[in-house]
């Protein structure tokens, strides 16, 4: 159900066309990995920006903010998705055998642990950063990479073999 | 950066981890890059979408529609002027009504005006903490709570008339049905992965089992009348105890100028014995129910404390200080220094289990926890257990006995018979400061802080270091920083800490109360208020309620165990260095930490630990080493604690 409202003032993107289409494109491959779903990726990317990008002007780091609220909506959808089981999400991206499990890998862990994988192997961030997003301590990241790795390490010792 | 595999694994881990970050940015290559132009964002309409309705919800029978009538209240503004009903049954018939067709105003309306504000504070500050500690999802709500439903079908009712502005109103026929479905409840990460799928339904028979909890009490404000909490609460205990109404008036309330001042009073009346003061300090209306029943308990309690002040109990309260929060006519403070010192009378020491009773047997358990001596009655305890028969588990042990414990070192811990005990009264100085507890020599006579993990001793240069580092302190004195369960529970469950409890108070009418609802409910929710972050509850006091052990009880079983010896449920907890268990990892999860510990507790491991401590087949050292905590498995939390004087 939704509920429209009056149009926003606009207001402009800080920084060049280019970085701003470069943070969209890193903020959809980040939703996207997180939720397995190109759909659900550009949902969540667009409700992010409608959301934040108001605020946009008054943010020391856009792009990392960016990618926080990002995780934290495909949490919240996550969350709700368990609480309230609806159609499937679409699985409407076309990849290969390989990538197919992990990405199924991928979902079948707990999201605190997906999103430290992503975090830290996709995203490139320190234990720190990774532990300022996800609400946690250092070791906390720490562990929850630990135990992801272990879980797929079936899968990605396949590809190795 | 370290790579996470590093401590655990093979040669391949820095290439499964390459081939990772390959394969997550080929997964990534996938997304979608249709770039959405930022002004057409932001400059569009705002799509905000709107909650679904949630069922109302409530736990079960009475408990049930109270914690949603109560629920209920942290939306709500004020009472309004038609609250209450005109009669005790149609207030009790409202408040299932409402519970029933979500109509949470109405369900705020029929709950007593002078108790509504305690309890909503209560609740703002533990859904507050639920959330924080990720136990709830933030779409949890107390005015509707998701995944519990409750139904009542066919209640009667009866009144009895108390007095003129109180009656309780029982349900004698009908039922209340309680269905939960945990995969619709809101759990927060901590909970949800745990959660079971399936929903369970329970029936109420209100004229059979449920009939206990069947009669709820009202009161009359204003000439409408209100469901009362405590009202309802001192009735059960009345009807408990088969006692009469009280025929006396009861205790006049005392104000006070400041919170701070109501707080300190109470505290003062109780260390001096003052029963019927520290009940004064109660605020009008909320407090009345405590206030008038208290003649009922009052003419036994108060000579039982008489008594111990006479034989040498004297202790007072200086530089008392409070953390003060809340706003409007309601603070809660929470006691950040004060010193508690005085005198304590010979006896109150037998509670560290340091006498012992001559006329019967004392059994001393050994330090590897792998068997027992006898000593039999009226002979004294032997300097050490070197030549006596060690009997193993499974013989029959004396039914009346009193237990001692052998040192690490061989010694036997020091024990006293109660004839060579001292019978004079002992000083003793408890003092709060920094976030943290020193309790002298004489404390720790009282208290059996000594024997809890997180207790620090005072070194002789002054610092300090944790009783099992430093066992032996240079004057006895001994402080605890963190959250130690078992003094909360002495000290009234103080917040979890070795601490005094939160005070709610209130102002009425210009002057500051003690809040008695409010301040019952903080002694739960300054449990959770006192955990910094989800990744503590393992660590916290309430961990046995959301993980059903805690990483004392883990410990206790695992660390020192030989990793061939762990269960398989357990593998994925366990730190170990070479072959043996050193540690439980930071943060386990609800099921892993369930799992470890049923299986831990499970008559298999039971049976197997023991055949591996006692063949000593093993061929690995450790294994014959195993700490007496590894053996002595016990299902309920608090036995983790060693067994103490009996009989």
């Amino acid at each position: 159900m939704t509920e429209p409202t009056a149009p926003r003032q606009p207001v402009e993107w800080v920084g060049s066309d280019a970085v701003y289409a470069d943070t969209y494109r890193h903020l959809l491959r980040v939703a996207f990995v997180l939720t397995g779903s190109t759909q659900t990726a550009e949902d969540v990317v667009h409700d992010v920006m409608c959301t934040v990008g108001p605020r946009m002007g008054s943010l020391d780091d856009p792009a990392v903010y960016l990618r926080v609220a990002v995780v934290n909506r495909c949490r919240s959808l996550h969350r709700r998705a368990i609480r309230a089981p609806a159609p499937e999400m679409s699985i409407d991206a076309q990849l290969d055998p390989g990538l197919t499990e992990l990405r199924d890998e991928l979902a079948r862990l707990p999201l605190k642990q997906r999103s430290a994988i992503v975090l830290r192997y996709l995203c490139d961030q320190s234990d720190a950063d990774i532990a300022a997003v996800l609400g946690c301590r250092e070791a906390t990241v720490r562990s929850l990479i630990h135990r992801g790795l272990k879980d797929l390490r079936r899968t990605l010792s396949k590809v190795t073999s | 950066m370290t790579s996470p595999l590093d401590a655990t694994a093979s040669s391949s881990s820095a290439d499964l981890e390459a081939v990772l970050r390959t394969q997550l940015h080929r997964l990534a290559d996938h997304a979608p890059t249709n770039v959405r132009a930022f002004d057409e964002i932001v400059a569009g309409p705002v799509v905000r979408r709107r909650r679904d309705r949630r069922r109302v919800a409530g736990v079960g029978g009475t408990i049930a529609i109270l914690a949603a009538a109560f629920g209920v209240t942290t939306l709500a503004v004020s009472s309004t002027d038609d609250g209450g009903a005109a009669t005790p049954e149609e207030a009790v018939i409202r408040l299932v009504d409402a519970v029933e067709s979500e109509d949470v105003l109405s369900v705020l309306d029929i709950v007593d005006p002078a108790e509504v504000g305690a309890l909503r504070a209560a609740l703002v500050q533990a859904e507050s903490d639920a959330k924080r500690l990720e136990l709830v999802d933030e779409s949890f709500r107390l005015d509707g709570i998701a995944g519990i439903d409750i139904q009542a079908d066919g209640l009667q009712y009866a009144t009895n008339d108390l007095m003129s502005d109180l009656a309780t109103v029982t349900a004698t026929a009908g039922t209340l049905t309680t269905t939960v479905d945990p995969a619709a409840f809101p759990f927060g990460d901590v909970l949800h992965e745990s959660a079971d799928d399936g929903a369970s339904t329970s029936t109420v028979d209100m004229a059979g089992d449920g009939s206990g909890w069947a009669t709820l009490a009202t009161v009359r404000r204003d000439g409408r009348w209100y469901v009362s909490v405590s009202f309802t609460i001192a009735e059960r205990a009345r009807r408990d105890a088969e006692v009469d109404l009280p025929s006396a008036a009861g205790i006049a309330p005392e104000g006070f100028t400041s919170p701070e001042d109501a707080a300190t009073a109470l505290f003062d009346r109780l260390l001096a014995g003052n029963l019927a003061g520290a009940i004064a300090t109660a605020a009008p209306g909320e407090g009345d129910a405590l206030a008038w029943y208290a003649s009922l308990w009052l003419p036994s309690a108060q000579p039982v404390l008489d008594e111990q002040l006479a034989a040498g109990w004297s202790l007072t309260l200086h530089d008392l200080t409070f953390e003060v929060s809340g706003e409007g006519d309601r603070r809660m403070l929470r006691p950040s220094t004060y010193v508690i010192s005085g005198t304590v009378p010979a006896g109150w020491d037998l509670v560290d289990g340091r006498r012992l009773d001559p006329t019967i047997d004392t059994i001393v358990w050994t330090s590897d926890g792998t068997g027992y001596v006898t000593i039999p009655a009226g002979e004294p305890i032997p300097a050490t257990l070197e030549g006596l028969p060690v009997q193993q588990f499974g013989d029959e042990p004396p039914v009346e006995l009193q237990t001692a414990f052998e040192q690490p070192d061989g010694s036997i811990e020091p024990h006293l018979f109660t004839d060579d005990a001292d019978d004079q009264p002992f000083e003793i100085r408890v003092e709060r400061r920094d976030g943290c507890t020193t309790f002298d020599a004489g404390a720790n006579r009282v208290f059996i802080l000594g024997s809890l993990d997180s207790a620090e001793a005072i070194r002789p240069d002054g610092s300090f270091g944790t009783a099992d580092d430093e066992p032996a302190s240079a004057d006895g004195s001994t402080r605890t920083c963190g959250s130690t369960s078992l003094l909360g529970l002495i000290w009234l469950a103080g917040g979890g800490e070795a601490n005094l409890p939160a005070v709610a108070t209130v102002q009425v009418d210009g002057q500051w109360y003690v809040s008695p609802l409010g301040t019952a409910a903080a002694a739960l929710t300054e449990l959770l208020h006192d955990v910094q972050s989800s990744d503590d509850l393992f660590d916290s006091p309430i961990a046995w309620l959301i993980y059903g052990t805690s990483r004392a009880d883990l410990e206790n079983l695992l660390v020192g165990s030989p990793t061939a010896q762990v269960p398989a449920d357990c593998a994925e907890l366990v730190v170990a260095e070479g072959v043996t268990i050193t540690a439980i990892i930071p943060t386990p999860t609800v099921s892993q930490a369930r799992a470890c510990y049923g299986a831990l507790t499970s008559g298999e491991w039971t049976t197997y630990h023991f055949e591996g401590s006692e063949s000593g087949s093993s061929e690995d050292p450790a294994i014959d080493s195993v700490p007496a905590t590894s053996v002595e498995v016990t299902p309920a939390t608090l036995d983790s604690v060693p067994p103490t004087v009996t009989g």
